[in-house]
């Protein structure tokens, strides 16, 4: 079992390096390196967000579709506070706090009321939540233009020709920092143990015992925080729209499908590989106008992969 | 009283017919320009959710892609209009056509899977047209394949009965009209009976001899061909589109407003179209930020998903319903009552029947069946032959019994061996063809489709037989009968009792022509007085059907009562085999049973 | 909450000086100083405001305007009652708002106009209702060549080739990569011209174009570099045209290359949206005048929306462009006969027949002419980002394309040349 998940994941990766060298191939060494890095840059952000949401569906069930919209609230919150001059670092804990809030205010009173539907209307559910929030930021920042930057925007490295600034290093550095961190949490802490109890089956673990509810806030309190820190780095370096901070989800989604919407490790590679891809299309000559489509293929492939030979015979599972 | 449902209005449907009758004679009239091109959209969005909304209610199938797929049919329909200048209504065929061939392929990760991953899938899809759209753009106009230049050909040609924005939204409505009655039609016949099959359960379905494949493949291209027409209609009403309009997340959104308009119903449709239209531009109107049309939608979803899982429109329907009910209470006094099971006749005077049948001459012959999942032999080398009208399988829990007998319904593909029914290779076939060929089977659980009343879940069972409606129609009634639920035939699957479930699921066992049927554990959760019911029901089987019977069950004293010979499996290795008084004495099945106390994990079949 | 940028923070930026006494009441129409009482003429103006870009600038200056004119006594006597439509880039809202206006409130005429979406979906129902419209923030093709559309700006065309003209003559330019969004009558139109003009100068250009919903901008930028760009044409909606020069900031391309741009770059909020790093680096052409010229009109311009408009609505070219719309609209109007305000196909008229209009925001003249194009607008300044503001360094000029061939020949037909 364990020895046949990794062949599939280096067969996985055996192919990313093949397309990656077939779009290389040929290409000046500084070009190819520029859109090398700028491609990591990407897609440690759609590992980033694809994260946020299997740390939660891991423990809770819930796919959320509303983390990029609590992430666009929390950094249109901290832009808010930094226009009325308020210390900087305080603007950024803002922006988690109140990612923190409305995610813990969801998980608390609104999914306990969807906790035994399937994981489809719970995923649906939460996209209520994002159009509420999404309507409430809309109506409350009207479309203009508007930088969030961090200080760490000026300070930057030479990576491969491009210059490369502190902030994305941290983007990057964050989701492996997150990816290892959660992994340590869920091994040693007796929370994180609970959590992967509800991760094999809630049933049982209600039976013996596991409480679910605080549990699971502390899940929703997690992928908060993750959420408002990614909101944080999209706003950054993506752009301070609100809506297409929202909307970010679906690239994140396919990132996530990617690690199986299981595994965090896979969701970082799965992210910077689909990001280092669509970032080498540009290259392409035929390829390079459609090259934001190449997360949703890869995400889509992944998916036919693992399922393939699987039938559906009995009703419920997925 | 198939044909009879196949013309009751729904509620619902009345509803919607009468909102049809007045977007037909009353909008155009009193609307001005800004409302009839809102109606106008609003109509083109209801072929979407009307896709969506089947697929979610009827199949339980998430696809996220509707509002992609319009695109399609709006661009076919607009490359088509400017480069070749076709008369719109041939355009509008072509791209419902193309559109549900679209459809057919995202019908093919719908095989794999469902729920959660289905609908990420059918999400990534939705994303890639959105990539697509933006890409290539939306031909509005331009003389080569790929020309989208605004302005370089000639006019948008819309149908020539309608060109004027009040004939179209006439034009519209009626298309709309008939696209749901196509829709209907299909929920009350064959189609509609094989998704709600397939919805409870696909092994149900195949056992009921659904082509399971065929009617999900259906059901993606029917969707598409919906919104392919949504798509060529819309593009229809402005003569150009922008890839704006088929973002990825107005698919989602377009799923989310069905949720809470309710997908179950045409109402529901109705509501979240108009929700998806109408009210944007009604706050709009109001001098509100439309921006607040999306706190509404996700509080109505909320709402929705929470306490009215039939949308509005069943909240709706319920209210009604309720008022009528105040009103017409004292006729409905004498309405059909369970009637209690003691009324049939002759119920228990067959427990003394002499089960042996001296001419019985069906025989199924089971050839060395091994089956093997990874490292785990789950049945090893079995190989039996039965030749009575009734005989049994037992053995404690993980022996094999349900893996043989998903064996002989095609679930699981033996690793090795052969299954033969009077020389018919059984193995050889697919799951459905087995059905059809006659097949039977009851599972664990109860697999009765809750949308569906009684008869039609047993009318699903024939329907790909190619006997005449009214044959049909009397066999159903005799199943019904040998069963004794014919005061029940029109109860929906979701308001009957366990113990009528079960035998609704045998009445699909016999009805038609069976020639070979299996019940898993048919008296599992069944009480004394039931299971000694069933008893007699399965033991008049073969006199009324002609069919063999195999039974899986733990009960030993209703094998022994039932079945003549029986089969005895543990670890998967046959241990004994014979006539079950002979059987049961075997020291080796005793020991055998004395293990049932350490039963762990439920084999196999994974209904749970 | 728009970045408030009132007349005082301009001040405080110090671009220019004005008499602080600038709280004079503003000049509109009649200026009679009495309340217009009479029955309203409608007048129609519609907007695309969502992501990625709002355009309500226009309709807001216009609406200011309007409004100082029905409180000066209005169209002899008759206010103005003007509605504003949000098409939310959306072309079934946009055929929505243009039905609201035309067909059901009946408006004379549309004025201020300023979106992406609205002209494509409605050229055709502004033909057949016969009804002018004077816009003022147009950026597709259908605004400058359709029949019943006349704009005030110049749209990306003229202006990108203003840029490129000047960065060609004065910076040294061989080879310009152009940035545009991938929509068919914004970016690749906008886009060819400049091209077209390097190539006809001995140099090359490109274009990298961008989806409007994308969240990577990087990449377009780095697909303009690759096709071997020396300068970089930002062919974008201000807010898109920022996140491109974050991206090049963050990778510190600002040295590498010259940093060009058309009008929506010209805000005042944009010089503090991107700080010092990209001061005395950026060229923006500006197509009306910028706001330190200070001619009569600009002036009036300021008061009347200090008077008039919320504080948080932007004082950018297409604020510009949207009073200027609204002053010609008025002029014209107040031209005609009082008999015949109510009567769409008069009004429609007497625009067409509009001619020799000047005002010391625009650089050429107005003019709209009976024809199936319209470009007034083709002459522009040049500006530098320069120490919080915008600094002029070029004054007044004329683009020069074979694409405006056309429009030369209608100006001396009709005089103006």
């Amino acid at each position: 079992m364990i020895g046949s998940k990794a062949l599939n994941w280096c067969l996985y990766l055996g192919l990313m390096a093949a397309t990656i060298l077939f779009l290389a191939w040929g290409k000046p060494q500084k070009i190819v390196g520029l859109f090398f890095v700028s491609g990591l840059a990407v897609g440690s952000l759609y590992a980033l967000g694809g994260i946020g949401m299997v740390v939660l569906y891991r423990a809770t069930g819930v796919l959320n579709f509303a983390n990029g919209a609590i992430g666009a609230a929390g950094v249109m919150t901290a832009w808010q506070l930094g226009q009325w001059g308020i210390w900087e670092p305080l603007t950024w804990l803002s922006a988690i706090a109140v990612a923190l809030v409305l995610s813990v205010g969801y998980g608390r009173f609104i999914a306990p009321a969807l906790a035994w539907r399937e994981p489809v209307v719970k995923a649906v559910a939460t996209l209520g939540f994002a159009l509420i929030i999404l309507g409430f930021v809309s109506y409350l920042w009207i479309d203009d233009p508007r930088k969030f930057s961090l200080p760490t925007d000026k300070i930057g490295v030479r990576i491969l020709g491009l210059r490369v600034t502190v902030t994305r290093l941290i983007a990057f550095g964050m989701s492996v920092g997150i990816v290892i961190l959660i992994h340590q949490y869920l091994t040693r802490t007796s929370i994180g143990l609970h959590m992967r109890a509800l991760a094999n089956n809630r049933d049982i673990s209600a039976l013996i015992g596991i409480p679910i509810l605080r549990t699971e806030t502390i899940a929703w309190g997690i992928s908060g925080v993750i959420a408002g820190f990614t909101g944080l780095m999209f706003g950054d370096l993506i752009r301070l729209e609100p809506t297409v901070i929202t909307f970010m989800v679906i690239p994140s989604i396919a990132a996530a499908i990617c690690g199986r919407l299981q595994s965090l490790s896979l969701v970082l590679i799965g992210g910077l590989s689909m990001g280092v891809i669509e970032s080498l299309l540009t290259l392409s000559p035929y390829l390079k106008s459609v090259r934001p489509i190449a997360p949703f293929i890869i995400a889509a492939l992944v998916l036919l992969y693992f399922q393939r030979g699987r039938r559906l015979s009995f009703g419920g599972a997925d | 009283m198939t044909s009879q449902r196949l013309f009751t209005p729904t509620p619902s449907g009345i509803a919607g017919l009468i909102f049809a009758a007045f977007a037909f004679f009353v909008v155009p009239l009193v609307a001005g320009g800004q409302w009839l091109n809102v109606f106008i959209s609003m109509a083109c969005f209801a072929l979407a959710v009307a896709g969506c909304a089947f697929m979610y209610a009827r199949m339980g199938m998430v696809s996220l892609t509707q509002v992609g797929l319009m695109g399609v049919g709006g661009w076919v329909t607009l490359r088509l209009n400017y480069l070749f200048d076709f008369p719109f209504e041939l355009n509008l065929l072509v791209a419902m056509f193309i559109t549900a061939l679209f459809g057919l392929v995202l019908a093919l990760p719908a095989l794999r899977m469902r729920g959660l991953y289905l609908a990420l899938v059918t999400l990534m899809a939705a994303a890639g047209f959105e990539i697509l759209f933006a890409t290539f753009q939306f031909p509005n106009g331009g003389d080569t394949f790929w020309g989208v230049q605004t302005g370089t050909s000639g006019d948008f040609r819309r149908p020539s009965l309608a060109t004027s924005d009040a004939a179209y939204l006439r034009y519209l409505v009626a298309v709309v009209t008939a696209a749901f009655l196509l829709i209907e039609l299909h929920r009350r016949t064959a189609p509609g009976r094989a998704w709600a099959l397939i919805r409870r359960s696909e092994a149900a379905a195949m056992a009921a001899g659904v082509n399971v494949t065929f009617y999900k493949a259906w059901a993606f291209a029917l969707a598409g061909l919906l919104a392919g027409l949504g798509g060529g209609l819309l593009a229809g009403s402005l003569g150009l589109l922008d890839g704006g309009t088929f973002r990825a997340s107005e698919s989602v959104m377009i799923f989310a407003l069905a949720i809470v308009g309710g997908a179950h119903s045409w109402l529901g449709v109705l509501i979240a179209a108009a929700l998806f239209r109408v009210l944007p531009a009604a706050l709009n109107n109001a001098g509100l930020d439309a921006d607040l049309s999306f706190v509404i939608f996700g509080a109505g979803l909320l709402h929705a998903v929470i306490s009215a899982p039939e949308g509005l429109a069943g909240q709706f329907v319920r209210f009604i319903n309720t008022k009528l009910q105040k009103q017409t209470q004292s006729v409905q006094e004498h309405a059909p009552t369970l009637v209690s099971m003691e009324s049939r006749t002759g119920s228990s005077s067959l427990s003394n029947q002499d089960n042996s049948t001296p001419d019985f001459a069906h025989h199924v012959e089971i050839d060395s069946i091994t089956v093997k999942f990874g490292g785990v032999v789950a049945l090893n080398n079995v190989a039996v032959t039965f030749k009575s009208p009734v005989s049994g399988i037992i053995g404690p829990n993980g022996a094999g019994k349900t893996t043989l007998m998903n064996v002989m319904s095609g679930f699981i593909e033996p690793t090795s061996g052969s299954v033969r029914s009077d020389k018919n290779l059984i193995t050889a076939m697919a799951p459905f063809q087995r059905s059809r060929w006659g097949l039977r089977r009851s599972f664990q659980k109860e697999e009765v489709a809750d949308d569906l009343t009684v008869s039609e879940n047993i009318v699903a069972q024939i329907d790909t037989d190619r006997t005449p409606a009214a044959e049909k129609h009397e066999q159903v009634s005799r199943a019904l009968e040998f069963v004794g639920l014919s005061h029940r035939s029109d109860v929906l699957g979701r308001n009957l009792n366990t113990f009528e479930r079960r035998l609704t699921d045998i009445a699909k066992c016999v009805v038609g022509q069976p020639r070979l049927i299996m019940f898993d554990e048919p008296a599992g959760g069944m009480s004394v007085d039931e299971t000694n019911r069933l008893g007699d029901l399965i033991l008049q089987i073969h006199e009324f059907c002609g069919a063999q019977v195999l039974v899986i069950d733990h009960d030993v004293e209703l094998i022994t009562r039932i079945c003549e010979e029986t089969l005895v499996l543990d670890f998967g290795e046959k241990i004994a085999f014979g006539s079950t008084s002979d059987v049961l004495s075997d020291d080796r099945v005793r020991s055998a049973y004395l293990g049932l106390d350490n039963e762990t994990a439920e084999e196999g079949q994974g209904n749970a | 909450m728009k970045l408030a940028l009132t007349l005082a923070s301009a001040l405080t930026l110090g671009i220019y000086a004005v008499p602080s006494q600038a709280e004079a009441a503003p000049k509109c129409g009649m200026n009679t100083g009495k309340a217009a009482t009479g029955k309203p003429i409608v007048v129609g103006g519609i907007h695309g405001n969502a992501a990625p870009g709002d355009f309500s600038a226009s309709t807001d200056a216009a609406k200011a305007y309007f409004d100082c004119v029905n409180a000066n006594g209005g169209i002899n006597g008759r206010p103005i009652d003007y509605r504003i439509e949000n098409d939310q880039w959306n072309p079934e809202m946009a055929a929505q708002a243009a039905s609201k206006l035309v067909k059901d409130a009946k408006a004379v005429a549309l004025v201020g106009n300023g979106s992406f979406m609205e002209m494509a979906v409605n050229a055709n129902t502004y033909k057949q209702e016969n009804i002018m419209v004077m816009a003022s923030a147009c950026a597709i093709s259908e605004c400058f060549e359709s029949s019943n559309i006349v704009s005030t700006n110049q749209g990306p065309l003229p202006s990108n080739l203003g840029a490129t003209q000047y960065a060609q003559e004065e910076l040294g330019t061989k080879n310009v990569g152009c940035i545009g969004l991938n929509i068919p009558n914004n970016g690749p139109w906008s886009c060819q011209v400049s091209i077209d003009y390097m190539k006809s100068k001995g140099g090359n250009g490109s274009m990298a174009l961008l989806n409007p919903g994308a969240p990577d901008v990087n990449s377009a930028l780095l697909e303009a570099i690759a096709n071997g760009s020396d300068t970089i044409l930002l062919n974008l909606p201000s807010g898109l045209a920022i996140a491109v020069l974050k991206a090049a900031e963050e990778q510190g391309l600002r040295d590498e290359y010259k940093w060009i741009a058309p009008t929506p770059l010209y805000d005042l909020s944009v010089p503090k949206a991107l700080g010092d790093y990209w001061d005395g680096h950026v060229y923006v052409n500006a197509e009306l005048a910028p706001f330190q010229v200070g001619g009569p009109d600009a002036k009036n311009w300021i008061e009347v929306m200090d008077a008039y408009a919320k504080p948080e609505d932007p004082r950018d070219t297409f604020a510009q462009s949207g009073y200027l719309s609204a002053t010609y609209f008025v002029k014209a109007m107040l031209e005609m006969d009082t008999a015949d305000l109510d009567d769409r196909a008069k009004v429609t008229e007497k625009i067409k027949s509009i001619s020799g209009y000047k005002s010391d925001l625009m650089c050429g003249t107005y003019y709209v002419g009976d024809s199936d194009f319209h470009m007034p607008n083709r002459a522009g300044y040049m500006l530098k980002i320069e120490n919080g503001g915008f600094t002029i360094v070029r004054d007044c000029y004329e683009f020069e394309s074979s694409y405006f061939d056309k429009h030369i020949a209608l100006e001396k037909q009709l005089g103006l040349r």
